[in-house]
This record gives C-alpha cells, sequence and structure tokens, in this order.
C-alpha cells in the first residue's frame, strides 16, 4: 500500500530535499510508526501526528491511500 | 492629533473603543514577549500585565528587544515596563514578577492571555489558569526557523495540553532561538488576539498553524475531528 506522508517544520530535513510530501510504499498493516522509522524520526522526537486529517498516534493502523501528517511541538520563546 | 490615526479606519468605532479598553496578561518577558508588549502598546491596548519571575541574562540579547547589556542581572519585567513607559503612548504597564503556576493567581480585568513562554511545562500551567478563568489564551512557540500558533477558547477548543500531549512537558531542551522568527510569531500572535478580542470569525481557535520562515510557507491544521 502506499500513504502520503508530509513532514513539517524541523522534521522537513528528514525529506529528500525540496520535496514537500513523500509517497511511502509500505506493508499492508502497517502504522504511523513505520513511516517514523522510514524517515529516521528519532523515537525520543516528541511528534503530533495527523491521519487523514485526525487526530492519530504511532500505533495508528494505515491503509492505502492514507494522507499522513507529522509536526514537531516547538516550544521556545 | 490622536497617535492610532493611521489605523483608526482598519475598524469600526466601537472596535477601536473594544481594543483601546482590552487589558492583556502577557506571559513572560522574553522573546516573544517582548515584541508582543511592542506591538500591543502601538495597537493603543488599554493595559498590559507583563508577568515573568526570570532576570535578564547575556543569552537573551539576540532576540529580547527591549534589553540592552547594561540591563543584566535585572528583572526583565521591570526594565521591560520602564523600556515601554518611556514611550508615552498611553498604555498602562504593569510589571509582575511571579512565576507562573497552578497557584498563580491572575488580575481579575485581565480579557486575554498572551502565551509568550519557552517551555510546555510552564504553557500547561498557563493553559489549566486560562481554563480556570475563562481567558482567551493566545499559543505561540518556537525553534530555529520555525514556529507554531493556536488559540485556545476554554470550552470551544482542545486545551494545550489536549493539543501536545502532558509528556511532552519534560522536554526542556536548548531550542535555537532567532529574533526574526520570534518577532514574525509574535506579531502573527498579536493578530490573532486583535481578532479574538473583536469576535472576528477568522481565528485560529481549533486549528494549528505553523509558519516556516525557511521556505517561506504557512500551513494550517485543522484540530476539530
Amino acid at each position: 500500500m502506499k500513504v502520503t506522508v508530509r513532514l513539517f517544520a524541523t522534521l522537513k530535513d528528514f525529506f529528500p530535499k525540496n520535496q514537500k510530501k513523500v509517497l511511502v510504499e509500505l506493508e499492508a498493516g502497517s502504522t504511523v510508526n513505520e513511516v517514523v522509522e522510514y524517515f529516521g524520526i528519532p523515537q525520543t522526537t516528541p511528534l503530533i501526528i495527523k491521519v487523514n486529517g485526525r487526530s492519530g498516534s504511532k500505533s495508528t493502523v494505515l491503509k492505502d491511500g492514507d494522507r499522513v501528517g507529522i509536526f514537531p511541538p516547538v516550544g521556545g520563546g | 492629533m490622536d497617535f492610532l490615526e493611521r489605523q483608526t479606519e482598519m475598524f469600526k468605532i466601537n472596535e477601536l473603543e473594544k481594543l483601546i479598553n482590552s487589558t492583556i496578561l502577557i506571559a513572560g518577558a522574553g522573546g516573544l514577549g517582548t515584541h508582543q508588549a511592542l506591538e500591543l502598546q502601538r495597537i493603543g491596548i488599554k493595559k498590559i500585565y507583563l508577568m515573568d519571575y526570570d532576570r535578564i541574562e547575556l543569552s537573551n540579547l539576540n532576540r529580547q528587544v527591549l534589553y540592552g547589556r547594561a540591563d543584566i542581572g535585572e528583572f526583565k519585567a521591570v526594565k521591560a515596563k520602564e523600556v515601554l513607559d518611556a514611550f508615552d503612548l498611553g498604555t498602562e504597564i504593569v510589571a509582575i514578577t511571579d512565576k507562573i503556576d497552578q497557584e498563580t493567581e491572575l488580575p481579575l480585568d485581565v480579557d486575554l492571555i498572551m502565551d509568550a513562554l519557552d517551555n510546555f511545562e510552564a504553557r500547561f500551567n498557563l493553559s489549566q489558569l486560562a481554563c480556570e478563568y475563562e481567558l482567551p489564551l493566545i499559543h505561540g512557540g518556537i525553534s530555529s526557523w520555525y514556529g507554531q500558533l493556536t488559540t485556545i477558547i476554554p470550552g470551544e477548543t482542545p486545551t494545550l495540553q489536549e493539543i501536545f500531549e502532558e509528556q511532552i512537558a519534560q522536554t526542556r531542551e536548548k531550542v535555537q532561538a532567532f529574533s526574526p522568527v520570534v518577532a514574525m510569531v509574535a506579531c502573527l500572535q498579536v493578530l490573532e488576539a486583535v481578532k479574538v478580542l473583536l469576535g472576528k470569525d477568522e481565528t485560529l481557535a481549533n486549528k494549528l498553524l505553523f509558519v516556516d520562515g525557511k521556505d517561506n510557507s504557512i500551513e494550517k491544521v485543522d484540530l476539530k475531528n
């Protein structure tokens, strides 16, 4: 199955240069955590996860055509 | 001539009156807070409470625009009040040198709270206070080239804890903080505060705004499922 992934803010560094979104091929039944691992995002990074615009988590099971957005909360001031 | 002359045509008379009669609490007199205070004073806000228990350090001076080298060691809120008062624009500035925690008592005339803090632990306390006092809270945060904003309206939107999840309260790593990005986010927060005070429709309630100063993009994500 294929899912479309968008990474935001500091996470953009995990994307190939100049790409805004990436189509990722995953095994059926994969979760958001497989996406996190695919891009090499450290497990300790706090993340806000959206799947098709709805709140998700690393354990959210994905299906073909899903849109995954991953955001890092930024807390400086 | 009124110093607000060049902005009066943007607003209806009742909106102008609302702004010049509003009281705002800025929680934090660091990067975001000093920029916000300068902007809010120029909007003609009636009163600003500036709350920060911290003192000025050398590493603050790259973005905390109300302080200079000679001010190192002074209370931020007190120094900020001194500088803002010198502009003599009519806004009353009240400095509070208390730490924000769950027991903090907020002044009763506050209409809206600006988040100008630098960590999520303090922000979650602030969000809880906003709920207790039923006050809108304009959240903003930055890291290097990036910023994020949202508006918390008690009873209508998720709280900051619900959006960002409690566990990130523990993350207190030193983030890169760059004045142009801090200024950009602070200004967007002030614009948002004006819209919330005036009851405008297109606010960031139930939306998370991501600003990227590196690739010039702004993304708005719906928080309501």
